[in-house]
């Protein structure tokens, strides 16, 4: 393994670890609120995985850009890179991933959680609930592709 | 387009007045409205709707525990029975009946969760006086003529050589036998002569020792512990064949079902009557009727003695509104309902929505395999499959979706990613050219909008309010129009385009700059007003860059499905290698599914609510709720002869 492979290896652990910091802190917010419901009425559990699952995404994101970048440099397929500046491009590309899914994944989780208790108070409304929680996705999907296009177009 | 609604008013005798209001819930078209006559008296029907409520509550309670009992085999589609109208009212013997059952099992739960608390109870009891378990007397003997006999605990453990110490002052009066210890508690029989019992009992509370806290019984702990377990087996048995008689009385859920549905017939038909003005003899119902559905009404009450009038609705009036669109656009309703009911000034948006609605959709789920999907299990439940109407249009609007979905896909080259190797995409490869796909969305915004602001300058020009609409909104369908039109000259390279187009933006711009402000003549303030009017562009600008969602979540669909086909690859050949593709292949398609068919969703629902109707649709009205039978578990339907 190469100075290349190493930069790139750090970068793809960014991704992976803030996202999936981000989606773990958030995925364990939206749950304890979830939880405080389904003690009171097990039957709402589907409508609230939902919202529990909505913050998960972001690891999803930071996930794919990390096996991205590793199935490009060398590591479980494609060829060694060598430029240590080829490198730090795919360092600089996992960032967005990384920072945009740990914070928009905790933020999410404050919007489902705060969504756990429409469901709570007016099961009706469940899909606003829902609605709400995925007006902040959006942020965490343009980091994904902004990072997705730069790990693509290196190399 | 929104259904033209009419006034009813029916008029007739006080003796007809039910089988009227009965034949009207079963037409289900009439929503009845309070009269504002004052003269007239109405009914005070507050208390019976109670009532009604009181025993729907019940029943539903009721349907609840034989749920809970003898689960009903139902699929995950519950579908309301059909049922022929002659059960649309129950006989009051009928109703006393169900009634009493629903009121049986709601009791004998009552029984049950008594003896379970008793059971609970007995079994504390059990395992206080199984500390006792090793003393063969009566827990209650007291001793002989000469010694009396006490029992003691004490907080802490203890062994025999620790009790003797702490009794150490009485030792020579006392016996003592150390039935049970443990960390929390030990058990004393003490014996003693009653000469010295104040002593004795003086040194056993000084040092902390206290009597039991349960009851003394008079048989040995061992004998009671069985006659407490004998107790338990009889109020298991009870519980037992209490609940038998649940399960027997569950056998009536159809009966209760239909109770339950009458109740909720009656209470709706107590409700409108809060509506019906009436006089000694006669009653008065006013309400709205669809237009198309008033010669039905006419005829339906044709037979009996009262007058039906109908009028048109006045121009101040806020009429209830209900929505008549052909079978592709009406599954959007529900989107346009969810947002607001059209006030009296709007137009019926769903048609032009219903456009733009299966297009971005498609655009962001964009897959054919995917839409494929969506297009089987959607088709089916919306077409086929007997659901409710709710959920039928839903699953058909899921259907059009699906359509446009595959449509997108094939355009886009994506069959569950790129699992098909030769399939090439119709038009552009969306991770190869994500700038051309971006200058597209944005585009399409542009057009979105566009139409918005027509829509808008129709709905304000038919308003009357003409000067508004064409300063206003018109100007500005100018200037998007003539800034469009010149880039698209200048992408192309022709420069007549482009001079057309700068020419049309500048008519738009000096309409904005001179016109904004209508209410004074001084060339100044109105300079002003115009040139604060035109940093509107900015909120437009943001508008069309909030397509950009098109592309972004069109890309994401396809990148995560090859991501996840990368990743099924990776096992390699061999049987481990096939089975682990497999399972990646299903599990990670699945999870983008379900990711990005939520995501599509709400971000149409978001471009439509956000970016389109709050260009012209004002909102605010109120959705048409006819006295109807709004039932949950019978489809009352007229069986033909």
């Amino acid at each position: 393994m190469n100075l290349a492979q190493v930069y790139a290896l750090l970068g793809a652990a960014i991704a992976v670890i803030l996202a999936g910091i981000g989606s773990a802190k958030g995925v364990g917010l939206a749950s304890e609120a979830a939880a405080g419901v389904v003690s009171e009425d097990p039957s709402k559990f589907g409508k609230l995985l939902v919202l529990q699952l909505l913050p998960g995404t972001q690891g999803l994101y930071g996930f794919i850009i990390g096996i991205m970048v590793m199935l490009k440099i060398g590591i479980i397929g494609g060829e060694a890179i060598t430029s240590v500046p080829v490198g730090l491009q795919f360092f600089a590309a996992c960032l967005p991933v990384g920072f945009g899914g740990l914070f928009s994944a905790t933020a999410q989780a404050r919007v489902a959680a705060a969504g756990c208790n429409i469901v709570a108070k007016k099961p009706a409304e469940a899909s606003k609930a829902i609605v709400s929680a995925s007006l902040v996705e959006m942020y965490a999907l343009l980091a994904f592709i902004v990072s997705f296009l730069m790990v693509n177009q290196i190399g | 387009m929104i259904t033209p609604m009419e006034k009813i008013t029916i008029c007739g005798l006080n003796s007809q007045r039910k089988t009227v209001m009965e034949r009207l819930q079963k037409s289900g078209c009439v929503e009845f409205i309070k009269s504002d006559d004052s003269e007239l008296i109405s009914v005070n029907v507050s208390e019976s709707v109670t009532q009604f409520e009181r025993y729907l509550s019940l029943s539903a309670d009721a349907l609840e525990i034989i749920d809970e009992y003898s689960p009903a085999k139902t699929g995950m589609l519950s579908v309301r029975k059909d049922k022929s109208l002659q059960f649309y009212s129950m006989q009051s013997e009928e109703i006393k009946t169900t009634g009493t059952v629903a009121m049986d099992i709601i009791n004998t739960v009552k029984d049950i969760k008594e003896r379970e608390a008793q059971i609970g109870t007995i079994n504390a009891r059990i395992s206080a006086i199984s500390q006792w378990a090793a003393l063969d007397v009566p827990m209650n003997y007291s001793g002989s003529k000469t010694v009396e006999t006490a029992l003691y605990t004490y907080p802490e453990i203890l062994d025999k050589e620790g009790l003797d110490s702490l009794l150490e002052e009485v030792g020579d009066y006392v016996t003592t036998e150390l039935v049970s210890s443990s960390r929390e508690i030990s058990c004393i029989f003490a014996a003693y002569l009653k000469d010295f019992k104040d002593d004795v009992t003086r040194v056993f509370r000084e040092k902390g020792f206290t009597q039991p806290a349960i009851g003394l019984s008079r048989r040995t702990p061992k004998d009671k512990i069985i006659n407490l377990h004998e107790k338990i087996a009889k109020l298991n048995n009870e519980i037992e064949s209490l609940k038998q008689k649940i399960t027997k009385l569950s056998e009536q859920r159809d009966e209760i079902q239909l109770f339950h549905d009458h109740l909720v017939l009656r209470r709706d038909k107590y409700k409108a009557l809060e509506n019906v003005s009436l006089t000694e003899e006669t009653f008065i119902i006013e309400g709205y009727i669809p237009k198309n559905k008033s010669e039905h009404i006419q005829k339906k009450l044709s037979d009996l003695i009262c007058t039906v009038e109908l009028s048109a609705i006045s121009e101040d009036e806020e009429a209830p509104v209900l929505f008549k669109n052909n079978s592709v656009v009406s599954p959007v309703e529900g989107i346009t309902a969810s947002y607001s009911m059209p006030s009296k000034h709007d137009i019926d948006p769903n048609a032009v929505m219903s456009f733009f609605y299966y297009l971005f959709f498609g655009m962001m789920f964009s897959d054919a395999g995917y839409g494929l999907l969506m297009v089987l299990v959607c088709g089916f439940l919306g077409f086929i499959a007997k659901v409710e109407s709710g959920l039928r249009q839903f699953m058909r609007m899921f259907f059009y979706c699906g359509i446009s979905t595959m449509f997108w896909g094939f355009m886009y080259g994506g069959f569950f990613g790129d699992i098909i190797p030769g399939l090439k995409p119709l038009w552009i490869n969306p991770i190869d050219e994500p700038l051309m796909l971006l200058i597209f969305s944005v585009a399409l915004g542009v057009i979105q909008i566009m139409i918005g602001l027509i829509l808008k300058f129709y709905v304000d020009f038919r308003a009357g309010e003409r000067v508004s609409a064409i300063f206003d909104t018109l100007s500005w369908v100018i200037v998007l129009f003539g800034a469009a039109l010149a880039i698209i000259g200048f992408v192309l390279g022709y420069d007549i385009v482009i001079k057309v187009g700068i020419g049309f933006a500048a008519v738009g711009v000096l309409m904005i700059l001179f016109m904004k402000n209508r209410t004074t003549w001084n060339p100044i303030t109105r300079l002003f007003s115009g040139i604060i009017g035109l940093y509107d562009i900015t909120s437009y600008v943001s508008d069309f860059l909030s397509y950009s969602r098109l592309m972004a979540l069109g890309l994401a669909t396809g990148v995560i499905a090859n991501v996840v086909n990368i990743m099924a690859k990776l096992g390699g050949g061999g049987i481990v290698g096939t089975i682990a593709f497999v399972l990646i292949f299903i599990v990670g398609h699945a999870l983008n599914f379900a990711i990005n068919i939520l995501g599509a969703y709400v971000h149409t629902n978001r471009l439509q609510y956000v970016e389109f109707y709050s260009k012209f649709y004002e909102g605010g009205g109120r959705a048409f709720s006819p006295l109807d039978m709004n039932t949950k578990y019978y489809n009352f339907m007229e069986v033909k002869e």
